[in-house]
């Protein structure tokens, strides 16, 4: 349900940017979203269409790229993927890892018209 | 058609807030714990046997709940200064929330403030308050694999309660399976088993919490 925060946040973000480019139309907003980050794509995309109905913003989509989980193991330097939220390596089981990506939340550009 | 780059995070303004909240505590010296987890696991009562015990740091809550003061009614019985958030629906507390509760509370004798977030294993966890500690409570009526089901809120968690233990000779709960799923998801997270009702283990709660308090005011946050 807090996809609907978010995609008030995102709203709030990429209207202020649009302010800057008057006479332009925004049709597509490029994200990032980590797989640790807890949010599904599919009530992002259906909370967002919901918000900007009626709005100057009402003929654009979100495009989600989920981003997996990686990491890097701190005992053998072993970089992975990691699965099913099991944080150790797969490589020396060892727990001591560092999570390299998976907990974006990120606007990565627009496209306007 | 044009590209524009964004490079924004769409949580920013709720992290610089959640930043200067952060500083005010620091500069207050108030630790700061965010108590999460689902509906119905005793997170106010765990916290009406927690702030008696709790006396010398002269304890404040910042009570968050959907609807209605019922929470912060029962803190407040305690004499204890309490600001209900009431989020009308929300299903979470946001920077912006607490600091707006933060200004209408005189923290300045406070040497601990609690922040009870709605009851929600999923969404809390994206939300960066500004609290130096996360403490996700579970209780034993729930699965014990609540961990790797709500993975992102036990993998961000500093402390984890497992309360209503007086009820684990009636329910299914495994409390070894419940670490080794959390364990799985937040190695080394640190476990502690209540009743709330009976006290059974409160010391230990107690003793945490003070031990995180010194930390805080030493500097190590």
């Amino acid at each position: 349900m807090h996809e609907t925060s978010m995609a008030y946040a995102i709203l709030d973000i990429v209207s202020k940017i649009m302010n800057d480019h008057p006479g332009k139309q925004l049709t597509l907003v490029h994200l990032q979203i980590g797989q640790m980050s807890a949010v599904v794509p599919e009530l992002l995309q259906s909370a967002y269409e919901g918000i900007i109905q009626n709005s100057p913003l009402e003929n654009s989509k979100l495009e989600i790229k989920i981003v997996p989980i990686k990491g890097t193991c701190l005992q053998c330097n072993n970089a992975f993927t990691l699965e099913e939220f099991v944080f150790s390596c797969p490589h020396c089981q060892s727990y001591d890892i560092q999570v390299t990506q998976g907990n974006e939340l990120h606007i990565l550009s627009i496209e306007v018209e | 058609m044009a590209v524009i780059t964004v490079e924004r995070n769409i949580l920013e303004k709720n992290d610089q807030v959640a930043a200067q909240n952060r500083d005010q505590f620091k500069l207050l010296e108030i630790p700061t714990f965010n108590l999460l987890s689902s509906p119905g696991s005793g997170k106010t009562t765990l916290l009406e046997k927690l702030l008696p015990e709790l006396k010398a740091l002269n304890p404040a809550v910042i009570e968050g709940d959907l609807h209605t003061n019922r929470d912060a009614d029962r803190i407040d019985a305690l004499g204890v200064p309490v600001i209900q958030i009431v989020t009308k629906g929300g299903c979470h507390l946001d920077a912006m929330l607490v600091r707006n509760a933060l200004q209408q509370m005189d923290l300045t004798t406070r040497k601990l403030l609690f922040i009870e977030n709605v009851g929600n294993l999923v969404c809390p966890a994206s939300y960066d308050l500004g609290e130096f500690k996360k403490v996700v409570i579970i209780s034993t009526t729930e699965g014990d694999d609540k961990p790797i089901k709500y993975n992102t809120m036990f993998s961000k968690a500093d402390l984890c309660i497992i309360n209503k233990t007086d009820l684990l000779p009636y329910v299914e709960f495994d409390i070894e399976k419940a670490k080794q799923f959390a364990w799985q998801v937040n190695p080394g997270l640190e476990f502690l088993t209540v009743s709330a009702k009976t006290g059974e283990g409160l010391e230990l709660v107690v003793y945490w919490l003070k031990e995180q308090a010194n930390q805080f005011i030493a500097g190590k946050n």
